[in-house]
């Protein structure tokens, strides 16, 4: 048996790698390394920014309805960040117990996550977006009919629920048939 | 040493190593060389978060077969999508009518050890690459006894799919 591992380790060492343009390579991925960079600072300062913008141009602190209104957007989009952040995959850092098992658990966790955003964070948003804006609205709208008033909010809050619905169905659906059955095939792997 | 240089030096000294192990592991040139594209990036954007508290191998090997379990899911997953015309296996196969007997046998030794399960094959990999048993364990996850246990199991396995 072990003649047979030294002949097989021969027969492996035989293999090697077909020559690349490492400078090409490297030059794309500096190039990507820079993008991505750039994404995250610019996510990084888009919501602060939107909150900046949101505060010159509502008069936030003149009506408890406009700050309940941002408050209530600001808590659902925090939601979804801290989703995002959960189901983002870990880094190969070096750490020792960072092996191929760990790394399943790891990836099986971030998919999890990330099904659970969809399923159930996505509706919390829905719902805090709806409040903050009908809440806004009321401020905004006060000046109309009350009739007027009630079709706007029904019309928007109608609008938002499709459109979030068919998003969210879409999205489930594609969960159901891609990251469900990699969750499986994951868990498979480490039982 | 900038990021650049410390890359490139990285990338000679394993470059085989991992190219062996993605050959090992999907059984064909063209989903190996992807693979080994994948691996390199992962590489490249963790660079910065190796500290060295294991040795740099031992980190590029777990990058390496963590990258190739993920990669084998999804590919299997655009397999069962669309129903490729041409098995990869079948390409390396009709390759080995105009090959010499050594590239025959080096040839049967990749494909035999990519039908192996995902878990098995990276096991013989890096033992094939002349990591301890210990190194295995630490790489994979599981523990040395059942390192010793899967390495008997590919052992039978192997030495039945290849004198078949």
């Amino acid at each position: 048996m072990e003649q047979d591992i030294a002949d097989w380790k021969n027969l492996w060492e035989e293999e090697k790698s077909s020559p690349i343009n490492l400078d090409n390579l490297t030059k794309q991925l500096v190039k990507i390394e820079k993008k991505n960079k750039r994404d995250r600072i610019l996510i990084l300062i888009t919501f602060p920014f939107t909150l900046i913008v949101l505060a010159t141009i509502l008069p936030l602190f003149k009506s408890y309805y406009y700050l309940f209104s941002i408050a209530c957007i600001c808590i659902g989009m925090l939601i979804i960040l801290v989703q995002l952040y959960k189901s983002k995959i870990k880094k190969y850092s070096d750490e020792k117990d960072f092996n191929n098992q760990e790394f399943i658990k790891s990836n099986i966790k971030s998919l999890k996550e990330s099904v659970i955003t969809t399923s159930k964070y996505m509706w919390i948003y829905t719902a805090l977006f709806l409040l903050g804006l009908n809440i806004g609205y009321i401020e905004i709208l006060k000046s109309l009919d009350l009739l007027v008033r009630i079709l706007i909010h029904s019309g928007v809050t109608l609008t938002i629920l499709l459109f979030m619905y068919s998003g969210i169905k879409k999205r489930n659906k594609k969960n159901k048939k891609e990251i469900l059955p990699l969750i499986d095939e994951l868990q498979n792997l480490i039982n | 040493m900038n990021k650049e240089e410390y890359f490139a030096e990285v990338y000679e000294q394993n470059k085989d190593k991992i190219y062996r192990l993605c050959l090992g592991f999907m059984g064909n040139t063209f989903d190996a060389d992807d693979l080994l594209q994948e691996i390199l990036i992962k590489i490249w954007s963790n660079l910065s978060s190796f500290k060295g508290n294991s040795s740099i191998s031992t980190w590029i090997y777990r990058i390496a077969t963590n990258t190739a379990i993920l990669y084998s899911k999804r590919r299997n997953k655009l397999d069962n999508k669309h129903t490729r015309l041409t098995s990869h296996n079948e390409i390396i196969a009709s390759s080995e009518v105009d090959s010499s007997k050594p590239e025959r046998e080096i040839n049967k030794l990749y494909i035999a050890i990519s039908s192996l399960k995902e878990i098995d094959r990276i096991v013989i990999g890096l033992l094939l690459e002349g990591n301890s048993y210990n190194e295995i364990a630490n790489i994979t996850g599981l523990k040395i006894s059942n390192v010793g246990v899967r390495i008997n199991r590919i052992k039978k396995a192997l030495n039945k799919k290849l004198k078949a």
